[in-house]
């Protein structure tokens, strides 16, 4: 029993009757495994850079005014795609689209469809590691999410987007399951902002059956108090395909795990990722790519540029199997610092067990470039112009990650806004 | 347009520039050849205001004003160019973007109205075929990739579209085949005018074949040791720079 568990144990209770399905043993139960595994410390390797004190403060909080924010909402709505907004956690159905209609496409917000294949998942997910502690919290508290179930053989074209925001002081726990049947397509966009002093603690899981795909996008452009921590828990088959991609720009920690397990041949598991931090941010990408059978291609990609006093954290671990001959696996993090009191952790981990593999990885830490910088201002650009303009080519081409270019010029357009904002990229 | 006097400067620790003079007006041409290490990229460097290149002494105006007041982005967009002799690469920065920012960072100095993509597109593709050339270079990360006669073209079409008053091109013929080389030179001359004054920077003579220069000056250890007329290239180019005791065989 952890020492911190009789505070949590307290919010748990006071916390379940406003949470849809809120006295039913399957939370005690996920309550209980979190109790067991305590808080993750910055003890462990995994969770070292990332403080969790956020959360031994209040953990409940007031629900904000939803009409409030309707305006933030529509600044944030990607044109044409599907909408559910979440506001403090709790899907809100006047801001979000209609969900029937759309064929091959069932989708519905997680409080309304805990079914008991939707329990099993939920309390059955994240092991018995104190690192997977915060899984198990999620599924104690968690008050809403999405279940998305796409049919076999159907491609979704617009893309469903998920915006939390309004989260009020305390902790926000989202839960998303998305099944991709086998050959289906689709792209799910997640965008969190708004979120300033609290701790967001999204938990998704991920199928992806044979021959299907999933984009999956993630904004994580909260504001500048807050916490978010998202853990993304996907399972391949034959022949799938994944591609994730994550901004992480806003909040004091922005904090990105993928757990990949590729379970059929020839599937492949892309992630990519910029994380742009300033004042003390932290950008702490975790991801592991566990290779279980053979002829399995994964490719990574992640940039960060930190100014100030922030750092950026990835631990990127690739694991191959016995049995996963002629892996093709390759890894890559570059850094760029802005100032000399920001840091780049760096630290790729391969654990191979194959003996006919590729798997490569590189990571860089450098800083602008000053014949690239006066390239610039001697054909008149100011500094800070040109600073922003190398900025930008150094992230350029990690948004080539994403396919569609409607949503890619969406996320160029967030990151270079939140490069053109107040304070930054001027610490050197 | 420029009035250089008793330029003196370092890199680092080190004197290179040792007492410079030198007076261009509008109109004119000048070439500044040297051997190697006489100063030349030195020169450039220091007129358009790079760090790391410290003025020890002396004094240079740039159309009446103390060039060394302004900052190396003033000085551009007050119409200095400085046509790299290594074109530096930009990953990421598209070549189309970054010369329309330049452009109307210009233009907005001038008090002229910073142009849209469509307007700016017009201009170029205007300037593109004075210069005999083809945009391709622009959709691409600037000088990505280019090879060394591509990034001199480049320098060309920044140079057309800014239209700047005083140009100082350093080797801007180093590592160009003839067909290159005719085509920069081209470009080069198109910018000759009345207000316009250019300063060329280069080891060997073959430029001024193409490039007719007003006037010729020898660069050597820091200081302007002869000038002339382009009859003074075709010396140089015949003898070398032994004469004024350089000792290189390049």
């Amino acid at each position: 029993m952890n020492a911190e568990t009789p505070l949590f144990a307290e919010q748990f209770e006071a916390a379940r009757p406003a949470l849809p399905d809120g006295n039913a043993s399957w939370r005690q139960l996920a309550f209980d495994r979190f109790a067991a595994l305590g808080l993750p410390s910055q003890q462990r390797e995994a969770w070292r850079y990332t403080s969790l004190a956020a959360l031994r403060g209040e953990l409940t909080g007031q629900a904000l005014d939803s009409a409030a924010l309707a305006e933030t909402v529509a600044a944030q709505k990607i044109d044409g795609a599907l909408h559910l907004v979440f506001v403090a956690g709790q899907f809100v159905p006047e801001l979000s689209s209609a969900l029937e209609g759309i064929d091959g496409l069932s989708i519905g917000n997680l409080a309304d469809s805990l079914d008991d294949t939707t329990v099993d998942q939920i309390v059955l997910a994240g092991g018995e590691n104190p690192d997977e502690a915060l899984v198990a919290l999620n599924g104690a508290l968690v008050s809403d999410g999405v279940v998305v179930e796409v049919a076999e053989g159907a491609s979704i074209t617009q893309p469903i987007q998920l915006i939390y925001l309004g989260n009020p002081t305390g902790l926000v726990n989202i839960r998303n399951i998305v099944r991709m049947q086998p050959g289906s397509r689709a792209t799910l966009v997640e965008t969190a902002l708004d979120a300033n002093a609290a701790v967001l603690n999204v938990v998704n899981q991920v199928t992806v059956a044979a021959e299907a795909r999933l984009d999956h996008l993630r904004v994580m452009d909260d504001g500048a108090g807050a916490n978010h921590i998202a853990q993304t828990r996907l399972t391949l088959a034959e022949k799938s395909h994944y591609e994730g991609f994550a901004l992480l720009a806003g909040g004091a920690i922005a904090r990105y795990e993928v757990q990949a397990v590729i379970e059929g041949e020839q599937a492949h598991c892309g992630l990519a990722g910029i994380g742009l931090g300033t004042g003390k941010d932290v950008r702490d990408v975790i991801t592991h790519v566990d290779h279980a059978v053979p002829n399995c291609t994964s490719d990574q990609t992640f940039k960060n540029v930190m100014d100030d006093h922030a750092s950026s954290v990835f631990q990127g671990k690739v694991t191959v199997r016995q049995d996963a001959q002629h892996t093709d696996a390759i890894q890559s993090n570059q850094n760029m610092l802005l100032a000399r009191t920001a840091t780049a952790n760096a630290k790729p981990e391969l654990v191979i067990f194959a003996d006919d593999v590729k798997c490569a990885h590189g990571a860089t830490v450098g800083e602008l470039d000053a014949d690239q910088l006066f390239y610039l201002q001697a054909r008149g650009l100011n500094e800070q112009t040109a600073r922003q303009l190398l900025i930008e080519g150094f992230i350029a081409d990690v948004f080539e990650a994403i396919g569609d270019e409607a949503l890619r010029n969406h996320l160029r357009g967030l990151a270079s806004t939140w490069l053109h904002g107040d304070g930054w990229g001027d610490h050197a | 347009m420029l009035e250089i006097q008793n330029l003196h400067a370092t890199v680092g620790d080190k004197p290179i520039l040792k007492g410079i003079n030198l007076s261009v007006k509008g109109g004119e041409v000048h070439a500044i050849m040297g051997p190697n290490g006489a100063g030349k990229s030195t020169l450039g460097n220091v007129l358009a205001g790079r760090e790391g290149y410290n003025v020890t002494d002396g004094s240079v105006s740039y159309q009446g004003k103390d060039l060394f007041e302004l900052e190396a982005d003033e000085r551009a967009r007050d119409g200095l160019f400085l046509g790299f002799q290594y074109p530096v690469e930009l990953p990421g920065v598209n070549g189309m973007t970054f010369l329309r920012m330049a452009t109307n960072a210009v233009r907005e100095h001038r008090g002229e109205e910073a142009l849209d993509g469509m307007d700016f597109l017009k201009l170029l593709k205007g300037k593109i075929a004075d210069l005999d050339m083809d945009d391709a270079l622009l959709k691409r990360s600037v000088n990505v990739g280019f090879s060394g006669g591509e990034k001199k073209r480049n320098e060309i079409i920044q140079m057309a579209v800014l239209d700047p008053h005083l140009m100082i091109l350093d080797e801007t013929d180093s590592g160009l085949d003839i067909d290159a080389l005719k085509l920069v030179s081209a470009g080069i001359n198109l910018m000759r005018g009345p207000e316009k004054a250019i300063v060329l920077v280069t080891h060997y003579q073959r430029l001024l074949d193409y490039v007719k220069p007003d006037f010729v000056h020898v660069l050597r250890d820091g200081q302007i040791v002869d000038s002339g007329g382009p009859e003074l290239a075709q010396k140089l180019e015949k003898e070398g720079y032994a004469a004024y005791g350089a000792d290189e065989a390049a």
